[in-house]
């Protein structure tokens, strides 16, 4: 941690000394998040469940979640700019700076505006600028839908166009092309699986005004997957060039004091084994004065296909997989947020969830139900500069 | 009584002072609509009415900052803050250089024809242009 504070003051102080040779402009966001829940990693009396439920355990934990990072931005000409967002965040994967965002943007016109490089498509409502705590009232918007967005960012192109339909209200469209790739840790054998993610295309379209936004978002995405995990692994488990689809429809709305989000998200995965997922909240709001609390329902439902091959080790390996982060779960959030000032803010959070893990008997083609009870609580203080 | 009315018109004045929209005297443009001056700091247009490239600048998170955008846009400082960090952090649009005070924003206006600011009224100077009053 402290290294990756070190280089980012180091790429701050770069950043300023270039501002005085030229315009670049230099802006960021940080998100501090503490957590902790009742979980008991590995319990004798439970079983192996969750290992931890989205990062915490029964350990009070401040990095897992907490991030830093910092835009350059320049412009290159009226039309043309060149823009680098890096963030610095403990990650499943040994990555602790990565470029989040680095494109070149093109104002074709005041309508159309196209981005090469690496962006971030916005599938689901808060997808694209999910990582600025600031601008939302969660700590981090519910996991039953944003932990089934597996693809984050695509390196290609990104077409955006927005145009006035009349004083109140703009439509826009966004489409989106490239590739991309994960890597994801099997917290259980320490095993890493490589997501290659090709011929991603999708879009967004959207309805916006002063106080609301509608949202439609898709993507398609052929994946294909290799795992480090000895040769005993079986390969019909691997993403192999399968097609993926995620979509989302979702509605946000800040109007004077009421604010108010829904969404209904969908992930499709063909030619696997692994479930299709569809998840959904809605979240009310009321601001009195600095204050905001809010409360928040979120579902996530996933569709077990392997039933047919009896396979124990195929079973194992399932389970092992599943382990922690495919359940069908349920989860009532009470939040807080307090408007520090303009540029911050300072949020709690309890999350009581409710989990059935589904794991599949040796030998058989039934699945055995378990479920679990889990209460999340966190902090966070959030700030833009 | 009319001692009363006059210092009561002053300290109203000082407090609700007029904020003028300002040009380069040469940028060819000769005044703006509310409407327009909106689009123009809201990120949703980068050129003037008539065609050619326009850079807005933004004062510091001042007073007359949060005058200024309570006025074209009914926001709060916060609001605005949250509108930006949704375009600037998703490659949507860049928000105005914020580049000071009043004798700031001259200097940027007076420097460059493309550039448009705001100061407080009673600021103004031949330097720069006036093309819309926000009252």
């Amino acid at each position: 941690m402290k290294n990756k504070v070190l280089s980012l003051a180091t790429i701050i102080a770069l950043g300023s000394s270039s501002l005085l040779a030229g315009d670049i402009r230099v802006s960021g966001f940080m998100n501090i998040i503490g957590g902790v829940n009742d979980i008991e990693p590995n319990d004798a009396v439970t079983g192996k469940t969750s290992e931890s439920y989205i990062g915490y355990d029964n350990q009070y934990d401040f990095t897992n979640q907490s991030l830093a990072a910092i835009q350059f931005n320049s412009t290159i000409t009226d039309k043309m700019g060149a823009t680098v967002q890096l963030i610095a965040q403990k990650r499943e994967a040994d990555d602790d700076i990565r470029m989040e965002w680095g494109y070149i943007s093109y104002d074709a016109t005041d309508e159309l505006r196209i981005l090469i490089g690496k962006t971030r498509p916005a599938l689901f409502l808060y997808s694209d600028y999910i990582d600025i705590g600031f601008a939302y009232n969660w700590i981090t918007p519910p996991s039953e839908v944003y932990d089934q967005a597996n693809i984050t960012n695509l390196d290609g192109v990104n077409i955006a166009y927005a145009t006035e339909l009349n004083d109140d209200y703009t439509f826009s469209t966004t489409l989106f092309g490239g590739n991309t790739s994960t890597k994801k840790r099997n917290a259980l054998n320490g095993s890493t699986l490589d997501f290659v993610m090709n011929k991603t295309f999708g879009g967004e379209i959207a309805l916006t005004n002063e106080y609301a936004k509608l949202h439609l978002g898709y993507i398609h995405s052929r994946v294909t997957e290799t795992t480090t995990l000895n040769s005993t692994f079986p390969s019909e488990l691997l993403f192999d060039k399968s097609e993926a689809s995620f979509y989302g429809v979702g509605l946000n709305v800040d109007y004077n004091n009421i604010q108010f989000a829904s969404e209904y998200i969908g992930k499709e995965l063909d030619e696997t084994i692994s479930p299709d997922v569809t998840a959904y909240y809605a979240m009310i709001g009321y601001k009195f004065g600095d204050f905001t609390p809010n409360y928040t329902y979120s579902v996530a439902d996933s569709d077990m296909k392997y039933s047919s091959n009896s396979d124990v080790a195929i079973k194992t390996q399932v389970n092992s997989m599943r382990a922690g982060n495919l359940d069908d779960r349920t989860s009532n959030t009470i939040g807080l947020r307090y408007e520090i000032n303009a540029r911050s803010t300072f949020k709690i959070e309890y999350i009581h969830t409710n989990l059935t893990h589904s794991t599949y008997v040796a030998e058989t083609t039934s699945l055995k139900e378990k479920a679990e009870m889990i209460n999340t609580y966190r902090v966070a203080l959030n700030a833009i500069f | 009584m009319k001692k009363i009315i006059l210092s009561v018109a002053i300290a109203t004045t000082a407090l609700m002072a007029d904020i003028s929209v300002v040009v380069n005297p040469n940028s060819g443009v000769d005044s703006l609509t509310q409407s327009q001056v909106k689009k123009i700091f809201m990120g949703k247009t980068k050129q003037f009415p008539n065609g050619s490239a326009v850079r807005p600048v933004d004062q510091n998170s001042g007073s007359t900052y949060k005058e200024f955008y309570k006025k074209i846009a009914g926001k709060s400082p916060s609001k605005m803050n949250k509108y930006w960090v949704k375009l600037t952090f998703t490659g949507k649009a860049e928000a105005p250089k914020k580049v000071g005070s009043n004798s700031s924003v001259i200097d940027a206006v007076k420097e460059n024809t493309k550039t448009i600011g705001y100061i407080d009224s009673s600021a103004v100077t031949n330097d720069v242009k006036v093309v819309y009053t926000v009252k």
